[in-house]
């Protein structure tokens, strides 16, 4: 058992950014050379090698740390949402094997993790009660969906326009790309902008909800209202809105259009929720979530911060 | 002896050319067949114009100075007002045996677009009966026709170049219409005419579930026969812009001479649409929507015949070995078809000889009985069958020769010699 925890252990986050990797070589393979027995076994088995090792490496991650995923930090936040994309990927490819759902996927699963490596792997800023604690898995959780659904409908707005330009123009290379439907897209594209709000909008409340309390006269921890990752996800927020709102209330609105709001929305949360994390990451930002905040100093080091967490929860 | 054929096809002329040297009707046919007879009285035509090929076989008995390729891409550019220089590079030029083996991969779809569609046979069908109808076939295309009929169907038996997707329909919406739509049984199909591409691709659009089909053609009965046939309706086309507004699906196969549907006027109808996606299969040749229709707004897909040419080539390239046995099938009854051609013209050459020979030695044997009348009936056979021998060995040397050198072509210059040394002075 302890063989078991301790091989676990050493598991890197290089390990299944580099199974990614191969199965991302193979889909480019298989994209424009004939689909092959070997290759597809190839793939199946490298992505199922990497998406256990992601699943051993989160689980080691919290169960050191005493917290769920979601809780532990910011980079455990983005291994989730690769997580939750490699997964998706996994069961894509064994129910539709022709199709190149892995050409799309796949950079936005490696994309996710090399991001990862930049951003802050120290605990999130403590939150001291447990029903603050169950709150806060809430509010972690219904943003890393929303996040997961902006993301969602960015990778089917890009499959929609290459398809469309595919079958508008009749474009030489991408017609070697087997691709869902438009309608299957196009369905895709706006059932992952309507999930992705009522997400983001409960995450958002929840967050706030997390700031009220912090701020409590017997509160340990404090969270600033101008704290970036705060600013940046109501921005995003405020984005997704719009899109819905566009998407809801003009029936004219085309796949097309549609798509290309995705696309913008997917944008904007690159730059400005990853962004911020990566910025703090280096310590260029001081963020309550990238557990650097003034608030949160005393977690900055990994072998205090874990102890810290396991011993408060052990006393609830 | 000749077979000529001039063809404009998917191969060398783009749709564009094809258009405008198509005999998109009955009307048009007509009047091509009248313009030949008037020109070229002595020699046989038969005009095959589908939305793939517009192929001109021609044929005399004359060889050398009969119909040329000249003639015919005289008379395509006079009959369509397009001057010879427009096409002639774009055209293929086939004579004799290329000719003959040009037909016969037509006939096969071996030379389709789409590999073993089934619609050339009949369409291949309805041009020979179309130009019996008008007189134009003569004893070799009836032959060539016929032949090219029956290979046909051998390559269909003999191989498997007709399994799975053979129709231009089933590529066209396997390939196009399923990359837009996830599912038909909820779309509404208009179909504008109703021919045999109509239908074809009526059924197979009904095979993946279609189960709202509305059929527009000019004339009312057909509509309704068609529509009937797959439980669809047929709609006044007076109300086709109504239902351009409204289809999902759109597959035009008339054989209007004119575009049907302008830009301005599809614009006019998505106006009053929500623009909901829209795939339009354009099978008319001449195309029934002008090309800039298909940029009316980012939900109009509009693919003419020409766009399937990319699948139709990985179709092909799927059944290469099927390609190698049907060409293999074609090769040999081109070979059987050119030995029955020269054998037919040696034919009468070889009858006349033999007949002159025995009209001899009936006349010398009849003398001979007169000056002997005490021969008995034995005696008589006996001699009669050694003078046959003596007739058929005699005949023997320039028969063998004549079919020696029918094997290669025809043997003019045999034929020639066998009638001046035997017929003395006959032509």
């Amino acid at each position: 058992m302890g063989d078991t925890v301790g091989f676990l252990a050493k598991i890197h986050i290089y390990c299944f950014l580099l199974s990614y990797l191969v199965s991302l070589g193979c889909e480019i393979l298989q994209a424009f050379r004939k689909h092959s027995v070997a290759t597809r076994v190839v793939l199946i088995g490298v992505t199922t090698a990497g998406l256990l090792a992601h699943t051993a490496f989160l689980l080691t991650r919290s169960t050191a740390s005493g917290l769920p995923p979601l809780l532990t930090s910011q980079q455990d936040w983005l291994l989730v949402l690769a997580w939750i994309g490699s997964l998706l990927y996994l069961v894509l490819m064994v129910l539709h094997r022709q199709m190149a759902h892995g050409l799309f996927l796949l950079p936005a699963i490696v994309l996710l993790i090399v991001i990862a490596l930049f951003v802050s792997p120290h605990s999130t800023g403590h939150l001291d009660q447990l029903a603050l604690r169950r709150l806060g898995m809430f509010h972690a959780a219904s943003l890393v969906l929303g996040i997961a659904a902006v993301v969602g409908a960015g990778i089917s707005g890009v499959m929609y326009l290459m398809h469309h330009q595919r079958l508008r123009n009749r474009s030489g290379w991408l017609q070697r790309l087997a691709l869902p439907s438009l309608e299957v897209l196009t369905g895709v594209n706006r059932w992952m902008v309507v999930f992705s709000v009522p997400c983001l909008t409960i995450g958002l409340v929840t967050g706030f909800i997390l700031i009220f309390w912090s701020r409590a006269p017997d509160a340990a921890n404090f969270i600033s209202w101008s704290d970036p990752t705060i600013v940046t996800t109501v921005l995003v927020w405020v984005s997704m809105i719009i899109v819905l709102i566009r998407v809801l209330l003009n029936p004219h609105q085309t796949g097309k259009a549609v798509a290309q709001l995705s696309i913008l929305s997917g944008g904007f949360l690159l730059t400005t929720v990853l962004g911020p994390m990566i910025l703090s990451g280096s310590g260029n930002l001081s963020t309550f979530h990238s557990g650097s905040s003034e608030q949160s100093s005393l977690d900055r080091d990994d072998t205090l911060a874990v102890p810290n967490v396991g011993q408060r929860e052990g006393s609830q | 002896m000749n077979v000529l054929v001039v063809s404009c096809n998917h191969h060398k002329a783009g749709v564009q050319l094809r258009e405008r040297l198509a005999f998109p009707n009955a009307e048009k046919l007509h009047q091509a067949y009248q313009q030949w007879r008037e020109t070229h009285p002595d020699s046989e035509l038969v005009v095959l114009s589908t939305c793939n090929r517009v192929e001109i076989y021609a044929a005399d008995e004359q060889g050398n100075e009969g119909v040329s390729f000249d003639d015919i891409t005289r008379f395509i550019s006079k009959f369509h007002n397009v001057p010879t220089d427009e096409f002639v590079n774009s055209v293929l030029a086939q004579s004799g045996v290329a000719a003959v083996s040009h037909l016969f991969q037509v006939a096969c779809s071996i030379d389709s677009m789409v590999l073993g569609e089934p619609q050339i046979v009949n369409q291949v069908k309805e041009a020979y009966r179309v130009a019996q109808e008008h007189d134009a076939c003569g004893p070799l295309t009836n032959v060539l026709f016929q032949h090219a009929l029956k290979v046909s169907a051998q390559v269909r038996t003999e191989t498997g170049l007709a399994d799975g997707r053979v129709s231009i329909a089933s590529v066209a919406v396997g390939d196009f219409g399923k990359s837009i739509f996830s599912r038909f049984d909820n779309k509404t199909v208009l179909v504008i005419g109703a021919g045999e591409m109509a239908e074809e691709t009526l059924t197979y659009l009904q095979s993946e579930g279609v189960q709202r089909i509305v059929v527009a053609n000019r004339h009312r009965e057909r509509a309704e026969l068609l529509a009937s046939k797959f439980h669809g309706e047929a709609v006044d086309f007076a109300t086709l812009d109504d239902w351009l507004a409204k289809a999902d699906v759109i597959v035009s196969t008339t054989g209007a001479s004119e575009t049907l549907i302008s830009r301005e006027r599809f614009a006019a109808a998505r106006a009053r649409s929500n623009r909901h996606p829209v795939f339009i299969l354009d099978l008319g040749a001449p195309r029934d929507f002008a090309p800039a229709a298909g940029s009316v707004d980012d939900n109009v897909f509009l693919y003419d015949i020409d766009a399937l040419e990319e699948t139709c080539n990985r179709n092909r390239e799927a059944r290469e070995a099927e390609v190698q046995k049907a060409m293999l099938i074609i090769a040999s009854q081109t070979q059987t078809f050119m030995h029955e051609i020269y054998h037919r013209a040696t034919g009468p050459v070889i009858h006349r000889l033999r007949e002159h020979w025995h009209d001899i030695s009936r006349g010398e044997l009849d003398r001979l009985y007169r000056k002997l009348p005490t021969l008995d009936d034995p005696q008589r056979q006996a001699i009669e069958a050694t003078i046959q021998r003596i007739v058929n060995k005699l005949l023997h040397p320039p028969l063998e020769a004549l079919k020696d050198e029918a094997r290669a072509g025809v043997p003019e210059g045999l034929i020639h010699a066998i009638r001046r040394l035997f017929f003395f002075g006959e032509k």
